[in-house]
């Protein structure tokens, strides 16, 4: 499910006109087949379990087909209310397995139907738990205790935009960190000491951009790092440099060029118009916009 | 997914029939699995089967909730189970934590390797140190896997063992190699756990600092627990029991160490952002310290701040804005 909501995002936003594709109605099929009647939940393909993970990708992808009036919304509202634990953590489903990731999936599932207030699950206790997750370097890691890291950093950080609480961010101090994670080879990495990943030009930058502070790294030099992770061949886009391509990276190394407005001073040909992205909720702009989805961010801290 | 390199050449024939052949085998097994799901088959030969293919995949989640179905069918009170009501089957959980360990071994970042560990260990009568040597042995194939730590500190919390422990263990960690910014986080989470004077851990933590710094300045895992113990202090030295004066010796002594480092490594750019943090927070102090710093103490310290800032610009050029959003924000 993840996979195809990385696929058909990127396309979305190569401009691609995704009800036009044939193969369109057969994936929306395939998206209710996934559904769990018994729990409200989305599983990551036919046969499989449900899982937060799954259901925030499947509401992702119907949201960008518009077709989100399509599912049944309150039991989808009830799976996502029943992981919520008592310290305010989300599980992942009822195994219980904890993740500051789950509670970004709960937190954008619910905004994405429209369901953040009315009660269906405690907000404050939500962000509370959150708070817990936060470092001495201003990061945030899976769980109470766990280190900084910059995918887990995403997560928290798109929580508390999208609950409306930034101002339990440090934002100078995680901006610093994040910042500190660009490499001499331009990408980023994500956390001190490790190699760079084109996927942290997503995780990182969209943290950054929500901060107001994607200017506290080189942009030009992260640009020509995603750049040269496209394969000439097959034109997708890898991890690092000479690696193999894949979905993943594609869509996440065209969210941080767009991030980067590289396409604003590199514009593409074939009539190709780009479509922007928004940090928060990994959608299209337009799609966020027509949904009406809130989401906090700190302006520009400014040059 | 991640670390995969493009091989030069297209795979050859041979390459693409095993591959082929590889994944037919592997769906075919998926097939067979997932019907019995579906059929709500519980059997040994099931848990059987899904322990084959957890062995080629342990990232396939709905695996690892299989194996729990089967268990909770063949073990009812395994329903009530709970750190406080556990099961004495040791049998049953080293088949799952043996399973667990291939997925991990298999997969070292697997999730449901490492879920699947800790949702057994909340529920069977465990071996704790068992379950602390295994983390060791996975550290030191890679020392920053993150599963690895937080189920150490996940075992930790559940097991009555000594908090010291894990500090030390942290020291070992990072004696091995200073730039294990997982084993100076693992610290920050145990340096209160000490047990050792206030003084003397002071002491010795700016000196851990200090011989990381001078050995490796490039390397930014120092640097952000020199940051991490000196916001600690600050906000707890009256419950450790540490005068505001022993506090800010400590910092100027910390200032004073990093400049003896700026001196021998001019450009080292951790070495200014360093003493622009340090300053920082004797700013912080100075509205708390009850005796008074000379005003050309405190103008000697921000006119270093500000020159280090200005340096930093034609340093480190890929940080230029925030060192001018620094110089903005400047009291």
């Amino acid at each position: 499910m993840s996979g195809v909501y990385w696929g058909l995002t990127a396309l979305a936003l190569l401009g691609v006109d995704l009800h036009s594709e044939s193969v369109s109605s057969s994936i929306l099929e395939w998206i209710f087949s996934c559904f769990d009647e018994a729990s409200g939940g989305f599983a990551g393909n036919t046969g499989h379990d449900p899982h937060i993970l799954y259901t925030l990708s499947a509401l992702q992808i119907l949201a960008l087909y518009g077709k989100l009036g399509d599912i049944q919304r309150e039991k989808v509202i009830s799976f996502v209310a029943s992981l919520q634990q008592a310290d305010g953590s989300f599980a992942g489903d009822k195994w219980g397995e904890i993740d500051t990731r789950f509670s970004y999936c709960a937190l954008s599932c619910l905004s994405l139907l429209g369901a953040l207030e009315g009660g269906h699950v405690d907000k404050e206790a939500a962000v509370r738990f959150i708070v817990r997750c936060k470092n001495f370097d201003g990061g945030f890691g899976a769980v109470p205790g766990a280190e900084s890291h910059a995918g887990q950093i995403f997560c928290c950080i798109g929580a508390l935009s999208i609950a409306g609480a930034l101002e339990e961010v440090d934002a100078d101090l995680l901006g610093w960190w994040l910042s500190e994670r660009q490499c001499d080879s331009g990408g980023l990495n994500g956390r001190p000491e490790k190699q760079a990943d084109v996927c942290y030009s997503w995780w990182i930058l969209s943290s950054l951009s929500i901060l107001g502070r994607t200017e506290w790294i080189d942009v030009q030099k992260l640009a020509d790092f995603i750049l040269q992770c496209q394969d000439k061949d097959d034109g997708g886009i890898s991890d690092r440099p000479g690696n193999m391509p894949d979905i993943f990276h594609t869509f996440f190394g065209i969210c941080g060029l767009l991030l980067l407005r590289h396409f604003d001073e590199h514009p593409l040909d074939a009539g190709i118009t780009m479509v922007d992205v928004d940090p928060t909720y990994a959608l299209p702009r337009r799609i966020v916009e027509q949904l009406g989805l809130y989401a906090q961010s700190f302006p520009p801290a400014g040059k | 997914m991640h670390n995969r390199k493009k091989p030069d050449a297209p795979p050859s024939e041979a390459e693409t029939k095993a591959l082929k052949e590889k994944t037919f085998m592997y769906k075919s097994l998926v097939d067979v699995v997932l019907q019995k799901k579906h059929v709500k088959d519980k059997s040994v030969e099931t848990l059987t089967l899904v322990g084959k293919l957890l062995k080629l995949n342990p990232d396939f989640y709905s695996l690892w909730n299989m194996r729990r179905e089967i268990l909770l069918e063949s073990f009812p009170s395994l329903a009530t189970a709970s750190p406080e009501a556990k099961l004495d089957l040791p049998d049953v959980r080293d088949v799952e934590l043996q399973i667990s360990a291939d997925g991990i071994r298999r997969n070292p970042k697997s999730y449901g390797a490492w879920h699947h560990r800790l949702w057994i260990a909340d529920r069977f009568v465990m071996d704790f140190e068992g379950e602390l040597q295994l983390c060791k042995e996975f550290l030191r194939a890679d020392q920053r896997n993150f599963h690895c730590w937080n189920y150490r500190r996940a075992i930790h919390q559940r097991s009555q063992l000594p908090p010291l422990h894990e500090f030390e263990y942290s020291t070992e960690k990072i004696q091995e190699n200073f730039s294990n910014y997982s084993a100076f986080h693992h610290r920050s989470c145990f340096v209160k756990e000490s047990g050792m004077d206030i003084s003397a851990l002071i002491e010795q933590e700016c000196s851990v600092i200090e011989n990381a710094i001078f050995t490796e300045p490039d390397d930014q895992s120092a640097w952000w627990y020199q940051q991490f113990l000196f916001t600690w202090l600050l906000t707890q030295y009256n419950d450790l029991g540490i005068s505001l004066d022993t506090y800010v010796q400590s910092l100027e002594q910390q200032l004073a160490t990093v400049q003896s480092l700026l001196e021998i490594e001019p450009n080292s750019r951790w070495a200014m952002n360093s003493l622009v943090f340090l300053v920082g927070v004797f700013d912080r102090v100075r509205g708390q310290y009850t005796s008074e710093f000379t005003l050309s103490q405190v103008d000697t310290l921000h006119a270093l701040r500000k020159q280090l800032l200005d340096q930093l610009c034609v340093l480190d050029p890929n940080h230029k804005n925030r060192y001018l959003h620094l110089i903005r924000n400047l009291p």
